[in-house]
């Protein structure tokens, strides 16, 4: 049979197999209408915000929509080419691997199968980010909904390179020993790229001002994958031109070159995709529930000593301090922490500018704590329920429970404080706003936490967790957004101060986070480790 | 059938398999013994083309382990079995015969699955199955084709008894038809009264490679020594 007939053979087999599931367990369909809903629910939003908010639009909207895409677009770009000079990426699973690779079948059209198919994949796939922040952007921009696929393909087109370009830059380092010339390069790119930057702001004179005219500089636009992805992408905002057919044409011919290109050299790539499939399927698990979850380690450091920090269930705060300690750069300090302290650097000197400081800090921790809500939904530490040892340690519930998320908490503390500090001294803002809004933020965390744990007990199947996702992050919005948003915006109402929503929703936060330990605590009791 | 000369297979600064070089000739079954880290499972991989060899060559029959031709003769077991989530038992085996270009496979197939007892779970998808299940289909998927030569990296691990008595019965029928296997296991009974050479390996190099017998007369007392204490002599630390 021929290759490419059979593996979308292979793949036909798989798609009927996902239908014949949902047939055995009609159930399963609930689930995904419910992803329908959920997406439903963010193109309903883009909607009535489309109506509403165009007279509020900003003058500057579409420079500075432009300026974060090919800034964001620059930097993903750089780094994942970087990345694909030190490791392969990968378009396979682990059955391809032990099935697929020692066969007899061509190498080469493995990887052009595979390669076409992710890329086909994700670009349906990808489309679901573009929805969520599609509400962001019409808050800032005026949308031409005619040219909406524009913006789609533009995104699109940027985020489908990634993968194949990455792979192509590891596969001709490694195959011509060209791979430190390449890092080089790159990093010489990086440089430019920033004394770019640099540069425009010095001669503008203005750090924002530099940022949005250095990034929206026409000659930008010619540029190959992030010229002609930001062209694509604005059509909708800027208008449509020739040329965004042009840069949508050159765009997707430089995709489909990445791949040829792939396909002509790449033929002894087994080894090297091997450990990126590996760490793929690691993931896959980890989603599952069936390996430990933990965020991807900055160091491996060995010999470690970490004193002890309690008995009973503070082991389990131990074994937190231990794995952080051999991955981060300190127990109580991250890689998040410099972002945070960036953030709150940057920040503070934007809004710096601004005649109402206030309102900056209180924007800025506001949309921080969103994120961190929206992106912690998914992610939330229940690694240890996946591992015996909570089940059998001696000690109470709601002491394992404290236990194992702690430290969680206070490195977010960390993290909080490492963004408000500076904005608070950079804004001169008195000191107790910014207890307030390091005690807000920490709150949010806190309630995430607390809350994604008790989903996690009484649904301990991670299939569960990961299917019912979209019904949890809407109950999750429902049920602990909503009471603290209700009250603090009551108080900020009723007092007239805007702060007071903020203390508002810290104490809403705060008395769920008890009634979600107690309530954790005493289904703990009859949880089973599976 | 497999001639292996001079390999050298290094991640990075660590040597996981120092020059070694060895011949299986036809209807061979062949241990590759070793404790944990020895190298055992490199030396497969590499042989199956899935890690690339820092330096040395491998062939089988006349032609490089990573050519076309050379692929079509030998199958492989990894240690892990991972397999296609959502494809079932039996579409697991279809997809093997089309890819190793199987003919009249659905017989052979059919008795592959009853031996290991999985034709009741023919029609269940991979993930459904508990790990000894995998297993037992990605023996079966290297059974199908019939190859000459067959690698096994521990083949046993996660079998029930019965499916690791039916494996050594079929490892028999095997050498009988001429067929060359190369297996690395720690389960050094199952294995015992079933191969006619053992390699031994140790920090990436061949310490012993002899016939059974050779080994056990020179090794041991004869009949009395197994295979486990002729592996614990000849794998002790100085």
């Amino acid at each position: 049979m021929n290759e490419f007939r059979l593996l979308a053979q292979r793949d036909s087999w798989i798609i009927v197999n996902h239908f014949l599931e949902i047939k055995r367990n009609p159930k399963r369909l609930l689930v995904y209408l419910l992803y329908i809903f959920w997406i439903g629910t963010l193109v309903f939003n883009s909607v009535i915000r489309y109506r509403h908010v165009s007279e509020l639009h900003l003058q500057s909207g579409p420079q500075r929509l432009g300026a974060v895409f090919a800034g964001l677009g620059t930097a993903l770009i750089l780094f994942f080419l970087y990345r694909g000079t030190k490791e392969s990426s990968t378009f396979f699973t682990m059955g391809d691997v032990h099935l697929l690779f020692p066969s007899p079948l061509s190498p080469k059209k493995i990887l052009l199968y595979s390669m076409v198919k992710q890329s086909l994949i994700n670009f349906l796939l990808y489309g679901i980010f573009i929805l969520a922040f599609m509400p962001m952007i019409i808050d800032i921009v005026s949308v031409n909904l005619e040219y909406l696929p524009f913006m789609y393909l533009g995104y699109v087109g940027l985020v489908l390179l990634i993968g194949p370009l990455s792979f192509l830059i590891f596969t001709i380092g490694s195959k011509y020993g060209i791979r430190r010339r390449l890092q080089q390069g790159l990093l010489a790119l990086m440089a430019v790229f920033i004394l770019y930057l640099l540069g425009y702001t010095i001669s503008v004179g203005n750090l924002l001002q530099g940022l949005l005219q250095g990034l929206n500089a026409s000659f930008i636009n010619y540029l190959p994958v992030i010229g002609w992805s930001k062209v694509v992408f604005m059509t909708a905002v800027a208008g449509y031109s020739p040329y965004s057919s042009v840069a949508l044409f050159l765009q997707f011919l430089f995709l489909l070159g990445c791949i040829l290109i792939s396909y002509y050299i790449a033929d002894d790539y087994y080894e090297d995709t091997l450990k990126a499939t590996e760490q793929r399927s690691l993931r896959k698990k980890r989603k599952e529930g069936t390996e430990k979850s933990r965020r991807s380690a900055l160091f491996r450091r060995r010999n470690l000593i970490v004193k002890k920090v309690g008995a009973g269930p503070w082991a389990l705060l131990w074994r937190s301090k231990l794995e952080y300690s051999r991955s981060d750069f300190h127990p109580y300090l991250g890689l998040l922490t410099i972002l945070f302290l960036l953030a709150g650097i940057a920040a503070g000197i934007f809004a710096g500018k601004q005649t109402d400081n206030l309102t900056s800090i209180y924007m800025t921790n506001g949309i921080i704590a969103y994120i961190i809500f929206i992106f912690s939904a998914s992610t939330a530490g229940q690694h240890e329920l996946t591992k015996p040892y909570i089940f059998l340690i001696p000690g109470s519930n709601l002491l394992k429970i404290i236990s194992s998320n702690l430290l969680d908490i206070l490195r977010m503390s960390v993290n909080s404080l490492a963004l408000n500090i500076p904005l608070g001294i950079l804004l001169k803002v008195p000191i107790h706003i910014i207890v307030i809004m390091v005690v807000f933020m920490v709150s949010f965390y806190t309630l995430n936490l607390s809350s994604n744990f008790f989903i996690r007990i009484i649904f301990p199947n991670a299939l569960d967790q990961k299917a019912l996702y979209p019904l949890f992050l809407m109950l999750q919005i429902l049920l602990l957004l909503l009471p603290g948003i209700i009250v603090g915006g009551a108080m900020a109402l009723i007092y007239q101060n805007p702060l007071l929503a903020f203390v508002g929703i810290a104490l809403v936060n705060i008395i769920i986070i008890g009634v979600l330990l107690l309530l954790s605590n005493a289904v703990f009791a009859r949880l089973e480790w599976r | 059938m497999l001639k292996v000369d001079h390999l050298t297979k290094k991640y990075e600064n660590v040597v996981a398999v120092d020059d070694i070089s060895f011949t299986i000739k036809e209807g061979d079954i062949v241990g590759l013994l070793g404790p944990n880290g020895a190298g055992k499972s490199t030396i497969i991989k590499t042989i199956a083309g899935l890690l690339r060899k820092t330096s040395g060559s491998i062939t089988m029959g006349n032609y490089p382990h990573t050519a076309p031709e050379a692929r079509k003769k030998f199958t492989y077991v990894p240690e892990v079995p991972e397999l296609y989530d959502m494809l079932t038992v039996w579409e697991h085996l279809v997809f093997i015969a089309y890819a190793y270009n199987v003919a009249d496979f659905e017989q052979k197939a059919e008795r592959l699955i009853e031996r290991y007892d999985l034709w009741d779970k023919k029609d269940k998808l991979a993930k459904e199955l508990s790990k000894g299940m995998k297993q037992k289909v990605s023996i079966c998927c290297a059974l199908l084709p019939e190859p000459d030569l067959y690698l096994f990296d521990e083949p046993m691990i996660g079998l029930d008894p019965k499916s690791i008595r039916e494996t050594k019965v079929i490892f028999k029928e095997l050498s009988e038809q001429q067929k060359t296997v190369l297996v690395s296991t720690h389960l050094l009974d199952s294995i015992e009264n079933l191969c006619h050479r053992v390699l031994v390996m140790k920090q990436g190099e061949i310490i012993v490679d002899m016939a059974m017998e050779e080994m056990k007369s020179i090794l041991g007392n004869g009949e009395s020594t197994s295979l486990e204490d002729l592996f614990l002599e000849v794998t002790r630390d100085e």
